[in-house]
This record gives structure tokens, sequence and C-alpha cells, in this order.
């Protein structure tokens, strides 16, 4: 996957006026890595098996409904099989199956590659959204737990977090794979936002 | 004039399935502050009766003690004397109602709820609606009929309230006679149970004239699917509701409930209900008070509040309040006092009861001709003894024509051969396994001994297709040749190819079951099982690959998925698939065309995704032999009691919901028992779901034949 940052890099407006003024404000190292990225190892029958089998599942659950869906994009079937947790890198394709858990990247890499193979326009998102200091704690402790990188918590009150830019009708759409929705809006503004062309 | 109006409220109970009242006179206490509410309902036990939102309450007498049309008039009676208006919280009531046609009453007119009645389909054409696939029935057996063809997903309605969902046979007899208990129609309607999230549209309307409507999407149901909590949207204009109201000349409240089918994005009608809903005070709170604006525009008082957006959703609490004077003293309920409609405060059955037509009780019916031909020639003499299983040799030899034409037709649509397969565990009975045998057809066995069995009525082993998870349960490790060895894990085929390698077992096809819906299958959606399945067909030698998947019916969407799934995994495995077996589960009943139609859709889907096939595979048992017996029985007693009438018969076991009951008299011919609610009894005094209406001549030492008999210890 060549992922290159594309030229339009948004930068959304301040925090929204609605916010209290003691509201923690504490500053945060803009991420420089790229998306994460699954790897393909070579002459991996598993990992060609994978990447087969995700694509037939999605092609097996293609609905009428599912064309109009801009809130999952019928995307639901993917947590079935995949839950939302720490999960080590590099992950490759043939570590899908027997993961326990796979993080918001992995699941960006795996959604990305279902649409765009739906021919719909994607592109990866880098983003930094606000969070609650119990959610980190939880979340660090949860990932240290698993012996896995908690970098992604960049402070207390804010983390890393991979979403999708899925062009369609009537506009792009903001489409967040780990939690099955449209983000980016309201309270759910990210205080940082790069996007990469797939 | 008085600048307030003073409202008469009805149904204000407040329970797991509450009544608007209450929410109604939230929302005009909110307009109007100073408003004078009087609440109207039919038991003590209304909780909302002792809200302090009331300034007065009528607790009037429940609708099984007095005349309803009385009831009627004395509720208008209240209203005029205390120059109210009146909003109805019920619906029956407001049906009772509406013929009084009194102004003061905000209904729609008498035409409207004829309109709205269920199903419903000139309210769905107006509104841009679908209506799911319905059929009033009176008789079980055309309800299973249609549950069956719609894969056993339905949803039985009485004509005018009552919903249960059914998916299974006992369930739908058990639905059919508690609605009819319940709320006293003859008459159910069976619909198809569209799945998908729901969606409400609430409105307003004074002689046709729309005064406003939303929309609300539940976001927490209760376990009856009842909305708990719910956000509010407002309409688009092509909704249709100006239409209805325009057409019907609609006034007072109104509701209605749509379903947006998930597989389809289709929107369907579920009901219109001639009533504001119980959540309208959360449109109220969503800056859309309705009843306000009909209590203004029909008083011409206008409200003392603004309507005011408190948020765009609503949630419901529970709360305890002081009980009213009219609910000290009521004396504690049986348990599970809110499990049952009958404990509905309102009253509800009790008055649907009470405006249900009688209906007369149905006769015996002559037989039609094929049955009426069938029995004199499988009963030349009765049976040595009673009971007996009695095997009807022209209803299957039928079965077979049919089944050989589909074949012919299958093949005509498709180019592919087609072939059935008989399961032998559906009737090993060797007058079947000899005529299915001699039509050149295949047998399905699910062990080792109705394989021997298959060989000893004529099957060559390239005819017999062995599958099930017991294939292989007392093997003899001899050599064994099968047509078809159809293997339903990841472990079976492991093993099946073991003996194929190990020269043990010659299969023309080697089969994988692919059913994730069941444990009989392969189920090559999750990611593991593919991965090893992949490996294994990569490794093995396999001449001949098939593939089985169901496709009858309503699984006809799983068939194609799991074949989507399977033609890629072939294709990543380099091996080809020659024969697809479409399993069994096809109904009797199912007319030439019907079945062919349906084999050739899902051969077609067969042959897109897996390319040329040599042959397809069906698998008819019920189909073929559901009415080809019968249970010839001697009725032993009669039984009057207080729940109706019973019959006692000498069968140890009776078939479960059977089809047909066919009764015959000393000396009579043989007459069909019409639907009804009287229990025919084994022996052992078992009720196995067979309810008739029976005859008032019918007594000990008649005889009676129950369809299909398939398999039943009669003796």
């Amino acid at each position: 996957m060549s992922t290159e940052p594309s030229a339009a890099i948004s930068m959304p407006p301040a925090v929204p006026a609605a916010d209290p003024p003691w509201a923690p404000r504490p500053p945060f190292r803009v991420p420089t890595r790229p998306p994460a990225a699954l790897t393909t190892h070579q002459d991996c029958a598993a990992c060609a098996d994978t990447r087969s089998w995700l694509l037939a599942r999605d092609r097996a659950e293609a609905t009428p409904g599912r064309a109009t869906d801009a809130t999952t994009f019928g995307l639901g079937w993917l947590f079935r099989h995949l839950r939302w947790g720490p999960n080590r890198w590099p992950f490759a394709w043939c570590d899908l199956p027997d993961a326990t858990h796979v993080d918001c990247g992995v699941l960006a890499c795996v959604a990305a590659l279902v649409l765009a193979e739906r021919g719909l326009r994607v592109e990866r998102v880098q983003l930094v959204e606000r969070a609650a200091a119990e959610e980190t704690a939880l979340w660090r402790a949860r990932w240290r737990a698993a012996r896995c990188s908690d970098d992604w918590l960049l402070t207390d009150h804010a983390v890393y977090h991979e979403v999708l830019l899925v062009a369609g009708e009537p506009g792009p759409v903001l489409f967040d794979p780990t939690e099955l929705r449209q983000v980016g809006q309201g309270r759910d503004r990210p205080l940082w936002m790069r996007q990469w062309a797939l | 004039m008085s600048n307030t109006p003073t409202a008469v409220l009805s149904g204000v109970h407040s329970g797991p399935d509450p009544s608007p009242g209450l929410g109604l006179a939230r929302s005009l206490r909110l307009a109007w502050p100073r408003l004078r509410l009087e609440a109207l309902d039919y038991s003590p036990r209304s909780t909302g009766l002792s809200a302090a939102e009331f300034d007065r309450v009528h607790v009037r007498p429940g609708w099984h003690t007095a005349d309803p049309v009385a009831l009627c008039a004395g509720l208008v009676s209240i209203v005029e004397s205390a120059g109210a208006v009146f909003l109805p919280g019920l619906d029956l009531e407001a049906a009772l109602l509406a013929e009084h046609g009194h102004p003061a009453l905000l209904l729609p007119p008498p035409a409207a709820f004829d309109t709205v009645a269920r199903p419903g389909a000139a309210v769905a054409a107006l509104l841009g609606l679908a209506v799911p696939e319905h059929r009033f029935t009176t008789d079980v057996e055309d309800a299973a009929d249609f549950a069956a063809r719609h894969g056993w997903r339905v949803l039985v309605k009485g004509p005018r309230r009552g919903t249960v969902a059914v998916d299974t046979r006992p369930a739908l007899a058990a639905a059919i006679t508690r609605l009819r208990r319940t709320w006293g129609d003859a008459e159910v309607l069976l619909q198809r149970r569209v799945d998908g999230p729901t969606e409400s549209i609430v409105f307003a309307a004074l002689d046709g004239d729309l005064l406003g409507a939303c929309a609300m999407r539940p976001t927490t149901t209760t376990a009856a699917g009842l909305p708990w909590a719910g956000s509010l949207h407002p309409l688009d204009s092509t909704s249709g509701i100006d239409d209805l109201v325009r057409v019907t000349r609609w006034t007072g409240g109104g509701e209605v409930e749509i379903v947006r089918e998930t597989t389809t994005g289709t929107p369907h009608l579920v009901a219109v209900n001639p009533r504001f809903p119980a959540w309208i005070h959360g449109a109220t709170l969503a800056g859309v008070n309705l009843p306000a604006r009909l209590v203004a525009a029909v008083t011409g008082i206008p409200p003392h509040s603004r309507e005011k957006a408190h948020s765009t959703g609503f949630v419901r609490v529970v709360e305890e309040i002081p009980a009213g004077p009219h609910a000290i003293g009521v004396t504690p309920q049986a348990r599970r006092a809110f499990a049952s409609p009958d404990h509905d405060p309102s009253g509800m059955p009790a008055l649907s009861r009470a405006l249900a037509t009688p209906r007369p009780r149905p006769g015996p019916t002559e037989l039609e001709p094929p049955l009426a031909q069938d029995i004199p020639a499988a009963l030349v003499v009765d049976p040595f003894e009673s009971p007996a299983t009695v095997f009807f040799g022209g209803v299957l030899d039928r079965g077979l024509d049919l089944l050989d034409g589909v074949c012919r037709d299958v093949e005509d649509a498709t180019g592919v051969t087609a072939r059935f397969a008989y399961p032998v565990r559906v009737n090993p009975d060797p007058r079947v396994l000899g005529a299915v045998s001699r039509r050149g057809a295949m047998v399905e066995v699910f062990s080792q001994a109705e394989a021997r069995r298959s060989a000893a009525a004529g099957f060559p082993a390239d005819r017999v297709a062995l599958g099930g998870p017991a294939k292989w349960w007392r093997y003899d490790g001899e050599p064994v040749k099968f047509g078809v060895v159809t293997c339903d894990s990841v472990t079976d085929l492991e093993r099946t190819v073991d003996l194929v390698d190990r020269g043990l077992v010659h299969a023309d096809v080697l089969g994988l079951g692919l059913d994730p819906a069941s444990r009989h299958g392969v189920d090559v959606t999750d990611p593991r099982t593919y991965r090893r399945v992949a490996d294994l067909l990569r490794s093995a030698q396999i001449g001949r690959l098939g593939l089985r998947s169901p496709a009858a019916g309503p699984r006809l969407r799983e068939f194609t998925a799991a074949i989507t799934m399977a033609a890629d995994l072939c294709a990543r495995a380099d091996v080809r698939v020659r024969c697809v077996d479409l399993g069994g589960g096809w109904l009797p009943g199912l007319d030439r065309g019907d079945l062919g139609g349906h084999l050739v859709r899902a051969t077609r889907l067969a042959v897109r995704e897996l390319g040329c096939l040599d042959q397809v595979l069906f698998e008819p048992g019920e189909f073929l032999v559901g009415q080809a017996t019968a249970v010839f029985s001697t009725v032993l007693d009669v039984r009057d009691g207080p729940a109706g009438r019973a019959a006692v018969v000498d069968a140890a076991e009776l078939p479960d919901h059977a089809t047909h009951v066919l009764w015959r008299g000393p000396g009579g011919r043989w007459l069909r028992l019409p639907p009804g609610d009287d229990p025919v009894l084994d022996r052992l005094g078992a009720d196995h779901g067979t309810r008739r209406t029976l005859p008032d001549d019918l007594d000990a030492g008649d005889h009676l034949l129950v369809l299909p008999g398939r398999g039943h210890r009669v003796d």
C-alpha cells in the first residue's frame, strides 16, 4: 500500500465553544508516522487465503440495501469475527484469523481493502481525538496487560485513531470502521486530522 | 368563554405497554398550565388514574359488565357535561365512539377506521409503503402453509388487535388459539415478519387538514419491541401523510408504524393506529406539541405556552407516585399481571370479544376428488386391527410424477441435469423405497444401516448419497461405493478423504456440506475454517467435488452467500465443483411451477458463481411422502367439558399438528373435519395439537383417519 499524505491536509476549527472553559487542553505530539499497514508475507498461502476470505465474505453479504447505507457501509459482519482491542505490530494478513483482538489500524486496513474492492474511493485518515482520563487509564492498563504498545494514547486526554474518508453521495463521509459510524461532527470533532491517499 | 379548554382523556394506564392518556395530559398541561383534565378508564387498576396531572378521574364499568353502546353513550354524556373535548387512547373504544359523530369527540370518521384496518393496503399505497405478504385465515393448516412458505418467520395478528411472532408449528397453533380466545375473532391475519429498524410517524389532523407530524426512531425498546426511548426527526414532504388525512378526512391523532427491511431497504407498513401513540409526549418535548395543536384548532383557544424543543429525543423513566383514592383497596392481582392482555386495565380484549361476530360451528365437508379416490384404494378392506398405519400409493405416484416433471423443467431451463434423492429417514417403508427405486431416483442415507436397507430395496450403490454426521458409525471397514458422500464438518472431510485415499471408499462425487445456519455443515464464513478447508482441498486428490447447501424457500439468501464463499474458496484451491445438492425442506403442497421455479433460480445462482455444473440434486422428503400415510384409529370416547369437546382415539401416539382429520360414522362415508378448537387426544390422553370442530354425532366406535401418519407408534 502506498501511503502518501494527500495535498489537502484538513485542520478542524477550534474546539467548539460549547465545551466548558476548564476542559483540559494538554499539548500532544502530532503523529508523524503513516497509517498502519498489514504485512503480506511473500509466498504465504495463508496471507492470500485471508484476503480472499475477506473479499468473498463481503461479496456474500451483499444486499440491495447496502448501497445506500452510508452509516455502517454494510460492514457489520466484520464484528462477527473481529473485536476491538490490543494487537502487536507488525501484524500480517495471516495473523487475522487467529487474532482475538485488533486495533483501529487493523480495522481501518481491512475496511479500506473491502470498500476499495467494492469500487468506492477510500482514503486513510489519521485523527487525534479527545478522551476522558478514565477512558485512557482503562485503555492504557488493557494495552499494557496485553504487552502491546500504548503509544497511541498521546496524553491522558488525547488519543491517536485511524478512520477512513469514503467518497459517496452526496459528499465524502468520515467513517470510523472501529465503531461503524460517521465521525467528525459535533463533539466528535477531532483535535487533529490528516488524510492519506490509498 | 373560558380561555383554557377542558379535555377528557381515555386510556391512561401506564405500564410496560402504556396507553397514551398520561402523555397526552402532560403535553396539554405544557401548553395550558391551568387546563382542566379529566381521565377516564375502565378499571381502578389503571395506574395513570393516580397521576397528579388529572383534576378528575372517571372509573367506568368494565366492558365485560355492561353494554358497549351504553358505555359509549355514558362517555359522551361525561364529555358534554364537562364542556370538554375528548381525545381517545384506546383503539377499539375510538372505533365504537366514531359512530356517534359527536364534534367534541376528536376521532377519525368511521370510514377511516375501515381504511386503516389491518393490513392497511390502501393506506400503504397512499404512503408509498409496501405491505408485507399476508393472508387471512381461520385454518391452522392454511396458516402453516403460509408460514412454511415464509420460512416460519411470521406474525400472527388479530384482525383488530394482538400480534404474536411465531417460528414453529406448535407456536403458530398456540398463537391462533390464544388470539381467538383473547380477542374473539375467528379469523387471524398471517404476515411475513420483516426484519429491520422501525420508525413511527405521529400526526394530528382536523377534518382532513394536517396540523403537524413528526417521525420517531426508537433507540431503546422493551422486550415486546415497544419504544422506551427514541429520537425525533422532522418529516420530509414526501411521506404522504397529508394525502392520508385528506383522503380519509381525518380528525384527531394518528400513528403510522413502519419497518425498513434490512436486506432490501424497502419500507413496509406495520400498522396505522387511530389515536396518538403512547410516546406522544416525546414529540412534545422535541418541540412538536400535536395534542395542543389539535385542541387549539378545535376550541380556538391558543396555547398559553409556545412549543419548545427541550431535546431531539426522549427517554422513559419509571416513577412511583402516591396511589389515588380509587386505587386504594384494590385487591391484589394474580401473578403475571402484565403478561396477558386479559389483564389490560382498559379491558380491550373484553370489548373486542363483545364486538366480534359469533361464528357458526362448521360441519364436516366432502373430500376433494384425489383424496376421495385414494382412500378406497388404500382401504379396500378395513385394517385387520385398529389402530393401524395406512399407505396411499396414489399420493406417492402422483408425487413421483410431479418430481420427474420438475427435473425435466430444471434441465430445460438451465441445461443442468437435475435429479432428486429421497431421504430414507423420512419414511423407510419398503413400499416407498420400492416406488422411488423404480423411478430411477437416488436415495439419501444417513447411516450404514440405511445404506443396507436401500440396497435391499434395489438401489445400486451409485444411486445412494451418504451424508449426515453419523455416516461412518458402525462402518465395518470393508470397501464400499456410493454415488455421493457429503461431509458436514472439517474432521468429517479429513476422515472421508483418508478413507478414499486408502481405497476403502469410492465416491463418484465427494461433497462438502455448507450450512452456516446449522451444525450440519461447514461454516466457510469463518476465516479459520476457510483456511483449513482450502489447505485440505489443495492437498487431497478429489476427483469430482460437490457442494451441498439448502436452498429451499427463504434459505435461498443463505444459499447464495454460502455458494459465493465456496466459489472463491474452490477457485483458490484450484478445484472445480461438478455437482450441487440443493438440500431438502421442500414444502408439501408446492406445485410443479413453484418447486421448479425455485430450483431453477438456485441452479442459475450456482452456475453463475461456480461455472458449468454436471448435475444438481435436491432432496424431497416430506414433499413426497408427507401426505402418503395416515393413522387409522377408532374413537374410544367423546368428552364434553366447559372448554368444549374432545375425542380420545385408540392410537398410542398421533402425528403432531395433523394436516387432515377424516371421520367416518357407522356405515357412512369419509368426511373431512373442519378447523376448530376441539382436540383429538391419543389413548394416553396426550394432546398433539390436532384440533378440529368435532361433529355433534361423533361417537365412540367411529373411525378417524389422521394425516400424515408417518413413523408414528400407533399400536
